[in-house]
């Protein structure tokens, strides 16, 4: 987005997100302000609670396996009623209800954690109640296309986002891709503009000499924003999905041929696939959501292929696997059209 | 006469000629082939094990204590995780 930056009565701003006006009074510093645009959900801090906290004496219906140093779960997800609570013990209370995000902060807490939590999981969470499944991946306009790469958390999607990028492609997402069914086409819609890469593969793609901030206070991962690199392009249009990719990774190749294969999927690993890369998937699971997910991952299946790309671990091999899925699209790299 | 249910907490989602079978008791998620998808389809409609079996007998082409056996083995497996029960 290009627009200029608009502020309300209340000094909320609008941003698109996920493919949807986000107005929020946290300045969100990685988006750009859009005007002109009714909201489609209203985020904001708040000191109190929106309604009796009758949630806190209730067990969550989800608790996140990772623990802080109190051993306590670092998420755990409340139902009140209409209204979701994940609660970030020591970082914010988030509440979820119809088109209404409040969040009420913990002392201290840095608005870039609060904003990255929003980021995520909240709006993810936010989309999911709208019947817009999240996926886990990253996604590249491909000819007008965007081709969804499913993976497993740190096993290297960010850096096949990068070899995209390297290669003249820009990207809608590096993590969270928001998908739905618009006009009877399966569509992705674009995540927020920058890449989380790690230092090995900061130093691979951008140079020893480039020092990217941390993503966060706590985080491994490096943030780079779009247009920070001029490889960086980032799609701001949702586009039709030309296929799903579910990546497998190797070890490291064991011949001096670099190797990337594409394969099909059953249909209903296709659909497992889909199902185990949510970005939520535990979540959703304990939250009861799963046959409403399933029907619509199912018809988003029968409008969109899926398939196997298995590939040798190591970034020289990352450009191979760019190539085979190239040839698997069997179309000249173009520019194309976004579904509006 | 032997006859099947669905059991209430099983969901069913056709995917192409294949099926995804959820549990919602458990959150698991079971896949069928297209042969096992047919089989779940026509114990749906039909119940009786026996009427299943002559319906699959005129649709594959396949030997009939074969495909008893090979049905057999997915319904002891269906009822094993809870996703079909013995109709009253």
């Amino acid at each position: 987005m290009r627009a200029r930056r608009v502020d309300t009565a209340d000094s909320a701003v609008t941003y698109v997100l996920y493919g949807y006006a986000v107005e929020s009074t946290l300045p969100l510093s990685h988006l750009s302000a859009v005007s002109g645009v009714s909201a489609d959900v209203r985020f904001e801090m708040t000191d109190q609670p929106p309604a009796p906290a009758r949630w806190k004496t209730s067990q969550p219906v989800y608790e996140s396996p990772f623990r802080d140093g109190d051993e306590q779960s670092r998420l755990r997800l409340y139902r009140d009623g209409d209204t979701d609570v994940l609660q970030f013990p020591g970082v914010a209370d988030f509440y979820v209800c119809g088109n209404m995000i409040h969040c009420v902060a913990a002392p201290g807490t840095p608005p870039e954690l609060l904003e990255l939590r929003l980021l995520g999981v909240v709006l993810s969470l936010w989309c999911e109640r709208r019947g817009i499944p999240v996926l886990h991946g990253c996604s590249i306009n491909v000819n007008g296309r965007a081709l969804l790469f499913l993976a497993d958390r740190g096993t290297g999607k960010s850096a096949l986002a990068a070899a995209w990028l390297k290669s003249g492609y820009a990207m809608l997402s590096d993590d969270v891709i928001p998908i739905e069914t618009r006009h009877g086409v399966a569509v992705a819609n674009p995540s927020f503009p920058h890449l989380r890469l790690e230092p090995d593969a900061c130093d691979y793609f951008l140079g020893h000499e480039v020092q990217l901030p941390l993503v966060n206070a706590g985080f491994s991962k490096r943030l780079l924003a779009a247009n920070e690199a001029e490889f960086v392009r980032f799609e701001h249009r949702s586009l039709p999905i030309g296929a799903i990719y579910v990546c497998e990774r190797r070890g490291s190749a064991q011949t001096s041929v670099a190797a990337a294969d594409v394969e099909s999927l059953p249909a209903h690993q296709g659909l497992f696939s889909l199902l185990r890369h949510s970005y939520l998937s535990t979540m959703i699971e304990h939250a009861n959501e799963q046959h409403g997910r399933m029907q619509l991952l199912a018809s988003v299946l029968d409008r969109t292929p899926v398939l196997r790309l298995v590939y040798d671990s190591g970034f020289d091999n990352l450009d191979c696997v760019v190539g085979a899925v190239l040839r698997d699209q069997r179309e000249p790299p173009r520019d194309g059209d976004g579904v509006d | 006469m032997t006859a099947y249910v669905l059991s209430p907490s099983a969901k069913l989602q056709k995917v192409g000629d294949e099926m995804v079978v959820l549990n919602l008791d458990n959150g698991q998620y079971y896949g069928l082939n297209d042969v096992g998808c047919r089989i779940v389809e026509l114990l749906q409609e039909l119940r009786d094990v026996e009427a299943v079996l002559s319906q699959l007998q005129q649709e594959y082409d396949v030997g009939a204590e074969t495909l008893n056996r090979d049905m057999q083995d997915l319904l002891d497996e269906l009822e094993r995780h809870e996703l079909i029960k013995h109709a009253d």
